[in-house]
């Protein structure tokens, strides 16, 4: 609200972080995991004497410099940048708040890099005892790294006490930090197993029995998979009742979701063990494709829950998802929105002479285009379309209360009824001029309905 | 510029000392400039050199391009990684500035991640494609262009979005569209002075890489390395130039302080331009020295001290032109003692745990040969 804003035509800006986020979580996931999997497989390797596990080991590795140190810390980056790019507010409580334990993360990723880059240059050059323990170096900075990150992440679900304390401890150690950790941990091991099945399919130096052998022992690593049910459930019961709610039942998305997770975690848990373990001499690449897949599925799926539960919040209890405080809102409907979101308003306007359906407009970007397109992903034009005018009235008057996923509307009654103005001009677009992501309309305008 | 369009600060206010959060924001930008330099300057140098030695694979020029081309993923990995902890330190002290001049460059500012993408991955197949030689000459150059412009734009995409953040009076108009952030004052020699500084950056990792493999007793990896010292000597000098010309860029009233030696800054970049002109001096010198190992590090270290001298008159600039426009309660600080003292005892183990593994490393064998 206090920063300009940054429209993304269609997609919206949500989207552009979830899709960025995402990428990024997959192979995050597979950097971690593959720490845990090269280290205890190299000591494996070693004490069985296993030279094609161990060959197959840098492989791996390889892989995991082309792919995660590239594209992870790029995509890295990535959150930093359209975070702060279309949620500055946000971003910035997070890193007021936790700005220690993210440079904490910071050492752990440089020493995570490093390490990566040792473990897979030193392959020939270390003695086989110092090269196991650069992987675990490796193994643990990773793991380090990824705790500090979960914790942060689900303090944004579930502040607990920190909402009164504002305490670093009490946001950390929250209430899903925990189950969370653990979820997140098999999804690593289950990503790097994935990835170690894929690898071992295309691998042209493995024959079939040493092929067979190391799909069968990536397939015990994913039978982790299973865990997720259990620690899923775990989860879920630590979230706040209403988010809980929805996930039971209260949201039908967010509900479909949960169990789109929960079934394609559970599937590739028992298919690991049946056709991964039992049957490692029949997987091949596309069954190997085919189960990163699913486990995508399983990762967008539940994070897109761990996302939406939080609605309307971004923090909650702290942080609307329009980036408006809560404690803010009663200084803001005393004030208006208008006086304090000053970038909306273009240069050389003045909300007090400016049209009703213009101060509208101001205030459906300083309010709403912050999860809304016009015409794009979650647009408003369809939304209100066909609405009437005292109903769109009722609904700003009651918005969080009608509809579980909205914060209330903020501001002064007069900005509530221009932005009711301009909303109902939306369906008759002759006086609405066009958004900045909007094409200019062609067809002939609709004439407008009469309250 | 109206004050009410500068956000509002934090409430939750910062979570150490501002001076804190200042020094370890210098410190680690440097840090980090020095990696994304020689990021930039290798990618040009490889370019460069690749261009002159194309009809003689055995030459100098073409043994330079490859020795350079060699590390840059590696160094390219650790500009990225390093760049994260001073994002974190801006944000914080700046935040209201930093995130509006995000927003206002708009999807300029989401570019850096195509341009990182290509600049990063092409270094991977640039290092490659010279190691097996594996393309034709100028294939391989072009690539290695393709890497250096790809740094470039992001060396001017960060040059543009710092200022920016520190010209708050234009950025209605950047919104509005009727200025240009790249028509903002000092921008274009600012870039050219950062440019000239990745030169000598590059070119002392072609003398330290080039001085690893003489150390094997190899002939014309010393040659290259002299090579290497002569341009970081010729680049220093031409840094020089190019930073008087950004000297005299720079606001009149910021100018006259530096060259009354009234402000911290005129410390600085006193020290950063004593250095630097030091450091060539000494490159030039050791490039025929008959040992110039010794040479070339105190040449390092007096082009790290550069770099540490010019970024901490960068931050005296930025509170020269933003000091009295910062929110009155943004920098109020409410310490977190115990997080402070796990992120030292953090980078205290971190420390331990790089020098043991780079000390291994560099133990374990003779470096490869072409």
């Amino acid at each position: 609200m206090q920063f300009p804003h940054f429209f993304v035509p269609r997609a919206g800006g949500g989207l552009l972080i979830a899709a960025v986020a995402i990428f990024h979580i997959m192979i995050a996931h597979f950097a971690v995991g593959t720490g845990l999997f090269n280290a205890v497989s190299e000591t494996v390797a070693r004490r069985r004497g296993d030279t094609a596990l161990r060959e197959f080991l840098r492989t791996h590795t390889r892989f995991l410099i082309l792919l995660s140190f590239v594209a992870g810390a790029v995509s890295g980056v990535g959150i930093w940048l359209t975070t702060a790019i279309v949620s500055p507010s946000a971003i910035s409580t997070l890193i007021h708040q936790f700005m220690w334990g993210w440079a904490t993360e910071w050492v752990f990723f440089i020493v995570e890099i490093a390490a990566g880059y040792v473990y897979y240059y030193g392959w020939d050059r270390l003695d086989p005892r110092t090269h196991e323990i650069v992987g675990w170096i490796y193994a643990a900075s990773a793991w380090l790294s990824l705790f500090v990150i979960n914790g942060i992440l689900t303090f944004m679900l579930t502040p607990g006490a920190w909402l009164s304390e504002h305490d670093f401890w009490l946001g950390f150690f929250n209430p899903t930090m925990l189950p969370s950790l653990l979820i997140r941990t098999v999804s690593c091991v289950s990503l790097a197993a994935i990835f170690a099945v894929i690898i071992a399919s295309v691998d042209k130096k493995l024959d079939r029995d040493e092929r067979g052998r190391i799909v069968r022992y990536a397939g015990l690593w994913l039978m982790s998979m299973v865990l997720m049910l259990p620690l899923s459930l775990w989860y879920f019961v630590m979230v706040p009742a209403k988010s809980r709610d929805l996930v039971f039942g209260g949201a039908v998305p967010m509900t479909m979701f949960f169990v789109f997770g929960l079934i394609a975690s559970t599937i590739l848990g028992l298919y690991a063990w049946f056709g991964v373990v039992r049957r490692s001499h029949d997987v091949n690449l596309p069954t190997a494709l085919t189960m990163l897949a699913v486990s995508a599925i399983a990762t967008g799926s539940l994070e897109f829950v761990r996302e939406g539960i939080r609605k309307p919040f971004v923090i909650s209890g702290y942080m609307y998802s329009n980036s408006i405080l809560k404690t803010d809102v009663p200084e803001l409907n005393r004030t208006g929105i208008l006086a304090k979101a000053r970038w909306v308003v273009p240069q050389g306007a003045d909300p007090r002479t400016a049209t009703p359906q213009d101060r509208g407009r101001w205030v459906f970007d300083a309010e709403c285009a912050q999860c809304h397109t016009m015409d794009g992903f979650n647009a408003m034009r369809p939304l209100v379309k066909g609405w009437s005018r005292p109903l769109i009235d009722m609904s700003l008057s009651r918005l969080d209360e009608m509809k579980y996923f909205m914060p209330p509307f903020v501001g002064s009654d007069a900005e509530r009824r221009d932005l009711g103005v301009y909303l109902d001009m939306l369906d008759g677009v002759e006086n609405v001029p066009p958004r900045p992501e909007s094409p200019p309309q062609k067809e002939p305008p609709q004439r407008r309905r009469q309250p | 510029m109206n004050p009410s369009f500068i956000p509002a600060a934090d409430p939750l206010g910062i979570p150490a000392p501002a001076e804190l959060l200042q020094v370890l924001l210098i410190a680690t930008f440097a840090i980090h400039f020095a990696f994304l330099g020689a990021a930039l300057g290798g990618a040009l140098l490889v370019t460069l050199t690749g261009l002159i030695g194309r009809g003689n694979s055995l030459g100098r020029a073409a043994i330079a391009a490859r020795i350079l081309a060699r590390p840059l993923p590696v160094v390219i990995s650790f500009a990225i990684t390093s760049g994260v902890a001073p994002l974190l330190f801006v944000q914080v002290l700046y935040g209201s500035f930093f995130y509006t001049s995000n927003v206002l460059m708009g999807f300029r500012w989401l570019a850096l991640l195509l341009l990182l993408l290509v600049g990063f991955y092409g270094s991977y197949y640039m290092a490659s494609r010279f190691k097996t030689r594996g393309m034709k000459p100028g294939q391989r150059i072009l690539v290695a262009a393709l890497v250096a412009l790809a740094f470039g734009a992001i060396a001017l995409t960060l040059v543009t979005n710092h200022l920016l953040s520190v010209h708050p009076s234009e950025w209605r108009d950047v919104q509005a569209g009727t200025m240009s952030a790249y028509s903002l004052p000092t921008l274009w020699p600012r870039w050219a002075h950062a440019l000239v500084g990745t030169g000598v950056m590059g070119s002392m990792l072609l003398a330290h890489m080039s001085l690893r493999r003489a150390a094997c007793a190899d002939e014309r990896a010393m040659s290259v390395a002299r090579v290497g010292l002569v341009l970081a000597g010729l680049f220093g000098t031409a840094q020089i130039l190019a930073g008087a010309h950004y000297l005299f860029a720079l606001p009149e009233g910021f100018r006259v302080l530096l060259l009354s030696l009234q402000h911290p800054a005129a410390i600085a970049w006193g020290v950063a331009a004593f250095c630097a002109v030091l450091g060539s001096l000494l490159a030039l010198v050791a490039s025929s020295a008959s040992s110039p190992r010794p040479l070339a590090w105190i040449s390092t270290v007096l082009f790290s001290l550069t770099l540490v001298g010019m970024a901490w008159g960068r931050e005296q600039l930025r509170l020269f032109h933003i000091e009295s426009l910062i929110p009155a309660d943004a920098w109020t600080h409410q310490p977190q003692v115990s997080p402070i003292v796990l992120f030292g005892v953090s980078t205290v183990a971190g420390i331990a745990a790089l020098v043991w593994m780079i000390r291994v490393y560099m133990r374990s064998a003779p470096p490869a040969h072409d």
